[in-house]
């Protein structure tokens, strides 16, 4: 994990794509959307890697480009407004220059994909036992037996009681954690090697997130199965990830391992993810700290640091020149900015409860230029 | 039902007061949905109540059978010395202005087909004060952080989701209301945009003397804004207390699961794998007998399924319906 970074970094587009310790190399990224309007810069230029087994969170606001990465991952987009640029190696292949019969024996089979609603991702004229078993029946073409034997264990493994009577029910008749469960075990039939889970817990209540992110972690590590994990939450990808990626305006704009993150947040941005989730330990009628404005349009061509109009540490630097996603260290911590918020260590969550009135950020050491 | 109600505070003369609210739904084949089973509470003026629990567990069905969307089956809701269920329609129409809604979905309950100032300065329009509503909605718009000029020429589509929640609440403060009644106002949005909101909605409060009802399923997002908390399981209150208290000593074992639910963004801590609530809640079409959490319960003894608990006060301002209360020190928030 540590060293993984650091050659992603330094060789974005050099080291052709061997397959070695890496299930998924994205290098240079970029999906563009015509619209009516313009271009939309959906995902403009993001370098990742994940290991075999390892878990990714993928951070962000809304229309940051995490649900587009995913997107641009499965080809889960149309075909003719859309351009993809750069290249998605999967265990060695890109699956941009796929043609569509090979990337059919991939996706859904090796690649597995939760989506953030299952009332919507789910088919609500199909009983729950045909569509966990469906992906078996397409890409093995077992028996209808087979795969109702196989859908049942899936539904057990994920923790639906009563089973087997639910492999007869429709989506509507279970309730939300449930139908989320049922769309798990449909992503996981065919044993994926990688598991793209798209916001899973966003539309449920904190007692049925905790539950299904904790089914998700036991999956993965009982299966060796990588996963990348969207959310807008810092806190739900803190204990359950190896690798964090922030994205902002369609760019990676903070990679670091977990462990190195938290502690030790650089992107001003990341720190304002952090700040604004709402904790226990705050005191009452403590004012929140929260991102002024909203994320720029993406249409528009950026100058300078994305981010720049909403950060409070905004340099003159900042709004003409675009920092680099670099990696100054060993650690495998890379990060985009002029005046990255230095090593002085944040304060530790349970410690947060003093009132603050400031914007963002504890005092820190005047920066230069 | 002549049970004691020992949360309520009469004394203090609040603004609203619920007794033994019941709401229940037909479920067809002779069952009925016990929505809501005799929930009592009052809050003050001024005050900020959050309602706390997870889906299905009656918060929303409280809070619109209080606006008597539909009336509640039994139970009365005194709101201002007014019981509003036995109110006609007129009179209860003359009364409405003075307590209003916030949506959890802000696109949706604002009309897609309406600019936003029309959809704001429709409350006016409809209270007779359509003179003034294109400038007091500017006012309010402009109040809530939007800017009033492009909310008058464009639709809810084109805004944010948190700029829509912005109207929904411009909208639900332009008659002045003394409730401003929030059914999960937060819970679409990002977490950055949630903070806005709700430091909005703190702002709101102070600047216009609000009382507030609250309904989350998130007890760290309701920390910020509540002075009093209740916590809900299938239609009954479980702990009820001021905020503090209720965050550093929750006593009910349901509320402990809801604090321990809650992600950390700190990487050393997992929540407890014992204390993830492992088993959905049961259907409110057959409560559980006895206290409702029981199925669900690592605490659950014979008692809990013969005899329902009544909420007791544990100390000041702070009331569990349990037979086992959580020991003082064992869990909270430091």
């Amino acid at each position: 994990m540590s060293t993984a970074g650091a050659e992603r970094v330094g060789a974005a587009a050099g080291n052709d794509g061997a397959p070695g310790d890496r299930l998924l190399e994205i290098q240079n990224l970029r999906t563009y959307l015509k619209t009516s309007r313009g271009v939309v810069r959906a995902v403009d230029g993001v370098s990742l890697e994940l290991r075999p087994g390892t878990t990714l969170g993928l951070v962000g606001e809304s229309g940051c480009g995490k649900s587009m990465l995913l997107r641009s991952i499965l080809g889960l987009l149309p075909r003719r407004s859309v351009e993809r640029q750069g290249r998605i190696l999967f265990e060695g292949q890109d699956l941009l220059s796929l043609p569509p019969s090979r990337l059919r024996r991939i996706l859904g089979r090796d690649i597995g994909y939760v989506a953030q609603d299952p009332m919507t991702s789910l088919n609500p004229v199909l009983k729950v036992g045909q569509q966990v078993g469906e992906t078996l029946r397409c890409h093995y073409g077992v028996s209808r037996s087979k795969a109702r034997a196989e859908a049942l264990e899936l539904l057990q493994s994920v923790g639906i009681p009563e089973a087997e009577r639910r492999l007869d029910q429709y989506p509507h008749q279970l309730s939300g954690g449930m139908r989320q469960r049922v769309s798990i075990a449909a992503a996981l039939a065919c044993h994926p090697k990688l598991l793209l889970a798209d916001e899973p817990t966003t539309a449920l209540d904190v007692t049925v997130q905790a539950q299904v992110l904790e089914l998700l972690s036991r999956l993965a590590r009982e299966r060796s199965m990588a996963m990348i994990l969207v959310t807008h939450d810092l806190g739900v990808v803190a204990g359950r990830t190896e690798q964090i990626a922030v994205m902002y305006a369609g760019q990676v704009v903070e990679l670091s391992p977990t462990s190195d993150l938290f502690g030790n947040i650089q992107m001003p941005y990341t720190e304002a993810l952090f700040k604004s989730i709402p904790r226990l330990s705050d005191v009452p009628h403590h004012r929140l700290v929260s991102i002024p404005g909203r994320p720029p349009d993406l249409r528009m061509q950026p100058t300078g640091c994305r981010f720049a109009s909403r950060c409070t540490y905004t340099q003159p630097q900042c709004l003409t020149d675009a920092p680099a996603l670099t990696e100054p260290g060993t650690s495998g911590h890379a990060y985009a900015c002029w005046f990255p918020l230095g090593l002085q260590p944040e304060d530790p969550p349970a410690d947060s409860a003093a009132p603050t009135g400031a914007p963002v950020g504890p005092a820190r050491p005047a920066r230069r230029q | 039902m002549g049970d004691l109600l020992v949360q309520l505070r009469p004394e203090r003369d609040p603004l609203l007061r619920v007794e033994h609210l019941v709401v229940e739904f037909p479920a067809g084949r002779g069952q009925r949905v016990h929505a809501v089973s005799g929930v009592s509470f009052d809050i003050l003026r001024g005050e900020t109540l959050s309602l706390v629990g997870e889906t299905g567990s009656g918060k929303s069905t409280t809070a619109l059978a209080i606006a008597q969307l539909p009336k509640p089956n039994s139970g009365s809701v005194i709101f201002d010395g007014q019981d509003l269920t036995q109110l006609g329609r007129k009179e209860l129409r003359a009364v409405r202005p003075r307590f209003q809604l916030i949506f959890q979905d802000p696109i949706s309950s604002l009309n897609p087909r309406r600019r936003l100032t029309d959809s704001v300065a429709e409350p006016l329009r409809l209270a007779g004060r359509g003179a003034e509503a294109k400038q007091l909605a500017d006012a309010m718009l402009e109040a809530v952080g939007m800017d009033a000029e492009l909310a008058a020429s464009r639709w809810p589509s084109d805004f944010s989701g948190g700029q829509c929640q912005r109207a929904s609440i411009a909208r639900a403060l332009v008659l002045d209301p003394d409730l401003l009644i929030c059914d999960e106002p937060v819970s679409s949005l990002d977490v950055s945009v949630q903070a806005q909101i709700l430091n909005l909605l703190h702002d709101l409060r102070e600047r216009y003397g609000l009382t507030i009802l609250f309904i989350s399923h998130d007890l760290a997002v309701v920390r910020n804004v509540s002075d009093r908390i209740a916590v809900m399981y299938l239609g009954k209150l479980c702990e009820i207390g001021e905020a503090d208290a209720l965050y550093r000593r929750p006593r009910h074992p349901y509320t402990c699961a809801l604090i321990e639910a809650i992600p950390a963004p700190d990487p050393t801590s997992r929540p407890k794998a014992t204390s993830i609530l492992g088993v959905e809640p049961p259907s409110p079409i057959t409560p559980p007998s006895g206290c409702r959490y029981r199925t669900r319960c690592p605490r659950a003894q014979e008692i809990c399924a013969v005899e329902e608990p009544t909420l007791q006060r544990v100390e000041d301002d702070h009331y569990v319906a349990c037979h086992f209360p959580v020991a003082e020190h064992a869990a909270g928030v430091a």
